[in-house]
């Protein structure tokens, strides 16, 4: 994805000396402070997170005359809500990460083949996309979990299900209007191979509505992950993440309603910042050098 | 042509299956090409003359085997393309290019020009890896383009410029043949010259054979040694350049002989002979089908389809009033 940032830079001079909204990059700041919370998880978190002290159960945060040493309190089993949200911060952000990645790969490979190949192959591959799109998704994750368990890798693979027909319907549409153009039959006459003129030539050329539909799709994903967890059929106890500790920690709404509010804002911080960060690349890649 | 012809089609005819039946059998056909033959001898242009839709492009397309013919065979060096397998489909590859008309969507807009032009060469692995862009340096200079020119993005050139990347590309993989469909009509005049004349000098110093394709018979007929028109599918005049220009035998080539502008207010033409506004995208193939437009149509012509009666001389006319019809303007 760098060098294809790199090329587009390159290819637009003028562009590249436009600065960049303030409110983007408030955005881009908060979005790297998230991210390096999950990656270092270990180091920031003040506690393990799933170490219960049952005489400290569901103390108030800090600076509402909590204990010194937990900021955002305890949940019902002593936990310190810091450390757990720190944690599920990570579980949510690499699940949803790694869950929109294999989704987008899935499908881009999908809508590739079938709008370069065409014909019978075309018609099997929409037709796989039409039936996803007519399966209820939710009764599919709950079947799916039923017969191949509640395991991390499970859910992840659930979750990478949920969008790949978008990819696929969306790389289809553009590989048919890429493919007739004269530069992909000049490979053609050059003798390329199929391999070569897809990831050459096709898929560079559509990575910009593609780059835009990950990064829309990305909070999806998000809250996706989150209300599974939140429902229960997602990660399971005692591993943390943001859905589940809002799951938990409704039942304490009344009395310790900060176990709650925590992970939904995380939760909010998150998926607002992708959504704000790709409607900007939208439009910002909307207008660009097509000619 | 008593020598073997580098490339050759026989009766080659294509059908593109159109919209609008739930049963691919059943489905409209579009008859792009009919029963067309044309050879093409090493080192020979032949301007192939045609309005839109009158299947020129894909013809040049089922010559380089990049599209499959519904009907017939296309011969190069005397073996069918269809037969071609392996190390040797590469090497047809290299020998058969294209060049085309539009110099905006024929150059990918992510590539440099410099990884455009060496495309070819890295596909055949033609020279060792580190040489390939000294190689791409030269094929600039050959298409008259500055070496600079390889680290700079297509949006960056005009459009003569972009036309002479194209070009370089097609020379990298050392062709024999080469299409060129309509490679100056996107252009302005002025650099329309200088395409031709550099078309002219590499087939001059590299032996090339041309397939030149053209709505504009002028545009291409000062580079062509035989032209070919094309008229719905069918191929319904060829000869060489003088024979086609100057004795033109099929009301259709007369007519748009006719139509060539004089850039001279002071000489005026004989008005050109009228024609009906009877253009069809699909005719009725039963008949000649240029007979609805034709101003000498009679009811035999609606009857038969006209064969290519091909002179002593090597001038063809698919007329049956070819000897009837007086004498050109």
């Amino acid at each position: 994805m760098a060098s294809l940032f790199e090329a587009s830079a390159a290819a637009t001079p003028a562009r590249r000396r436009r600065p960049l909204p303030a409110y983007v990059i408030i955005l881009m700041v908060i979005g790297a402070v998230l991210v390096l919370n999950a990656l270092l998880a270990p180091w920031l978190a003040p506690f393990d997170p799933d170490t219960t002290r049952l005489l400290r159960r569901l103390r108030p945060p800090s600076w509402l005359g909590g204990p010194s040493e937990s900021w955002f309190g305890t949940d019902q089993l002593g936990r310190d809500l810091l450390s757990r949200c720190i944690y599920g911060l990570r579980t949510s952000l690499g699940i949803a990460l790694v869950g929109t990645l294999i989704g987008c790969a899935v499908g881009t490979t999908i809508g590739l083949i079938s709008g370069y190949l065409g014909r019978a192959v075309d018609t099997v591959l929409m037709m796989l996309v039409d039936i996803q799109i007519a399966l209820p998704y939710l009764l599919l994750v709950l079947v799916g979990i039923a017969v191949l368990g509640t395991d991390l890798s499970v859910l992840i693979l659930l979750i990478s299900l949920h969008s790949w027909e978008n990819y696929a319907r969306l790389v289809r549409g553009q590989v048919l209007a890429v493919r007739a153009l004269p530069y992909i039959e000049a490979s053609e006459a050059l003798g390329a191979s199929t391999i070569r003129i897809l990831f050459r030539h096709v898929l560079p050329n559509i990575a910009s509505p593609l780059l835009v539909m990950l990064t829309l799709n990305f909070p999806a994903i998000l809250l996706l992950e989150s209300s599974l967890s939140f429902l229960g059929i997602g990660v399971q106890p005692p591993t943390a993440s943001l859905g589940r500790m809002v799951g938990e920690g409704r039942h304490q709404m009344l009395a310790a309603w900060w176990l709650v509010v925590a992970p939904a804002a995380l939760i909010l911080m998150v998926t607002l910042t992708a959504q704000l960060l790709g409607d900007w690349l939208r439009d910002r890649l909307d207008v660009k050098t097509e000619k | 042509m008593s020598a073997q012809p580098l490339i050759a089609a026989e009766a080659v005819t294509k059908e593109f299956p159109l919209q609008g039946s739930m049963l691919p059998w059943r489905a409209h056909r579009f008859t792009a090409v009919e029963n067309v033959s044309i050879a093409i001898a090493p080192g020979e242009v032949l301007g192939l003359v045609g309005e839109s839709a009158s299947g020129k492009s894909t013809l040049g397309r089922i010559l380089l085997g990049l599209i499959q013919p519904s009907a017939g065979t296309v011969r190069f060096r005397g073996t069918d393309l269809r037969a071609i397998g392996g190390g040797e489909r590469r090497a047809m590859r290299r020998a058969l290019q294209i060049i085309f008309q539009d110099p905006y969507a024929s150059l990918d807009p992510r590539l440099t020009i410099g990884a455009i032009v060496r495309e070819g060469l890295d596909i055949h692995g033609i020279g060792a890896p580190g040489a390939r862009d000294v190689k791409v340096a030269h094929l600039l200079g050959r298409v008259g383009l500055d070496a600079g020119f390889a680290r700079r993005y297509p949006h960056e050139l005009s459009g003569g410029q972009r036309q002479r990347v194209g070009i370089a590309r097609a020379l990298a993989v050392e062709p024999t043949f080469i299409v060129g469909d309509e490679p100056v009509s996107a252009l302005d005049v002025s650099i329309r010259g200088q395409i031709l004349a550099l078309l002219a000098e590499l087939r001059r110093s590299m032996g090339l054979s041309m397939l030149l394709i053209s709505h504009d018979i002028g545009a291409i007929s000062q580079l062509s040694d035989r032209i070919a028109v094309l008229y719905a599918g069918r191929m319904i005049e060829i000869g060489s350049r003088s024979q086609v220009l100057r004795t033109p035998r099929h009301p259709y080539t007369r007519a748009l002989l006719a139509a060539i502008p004089v850039p001279d207010p002071s000489r005026r033409r004989a008005p050109p002979p009228a024609l009906t506004d009877g253009a069809s995208a699909s005719p009725d193939r039963a008949g000649c089908v240029f007979a609805p437009r034709c101003p000498h149509v009679r009811p035999a012509c609606t009857g038969s389809v006209p064969p290519l009666t091909v002179l002593e001389s090597g001038h063809g006319t698919a007329c049956l009033l070819q000897d009837e019809l007086p004498p050109a303007a």
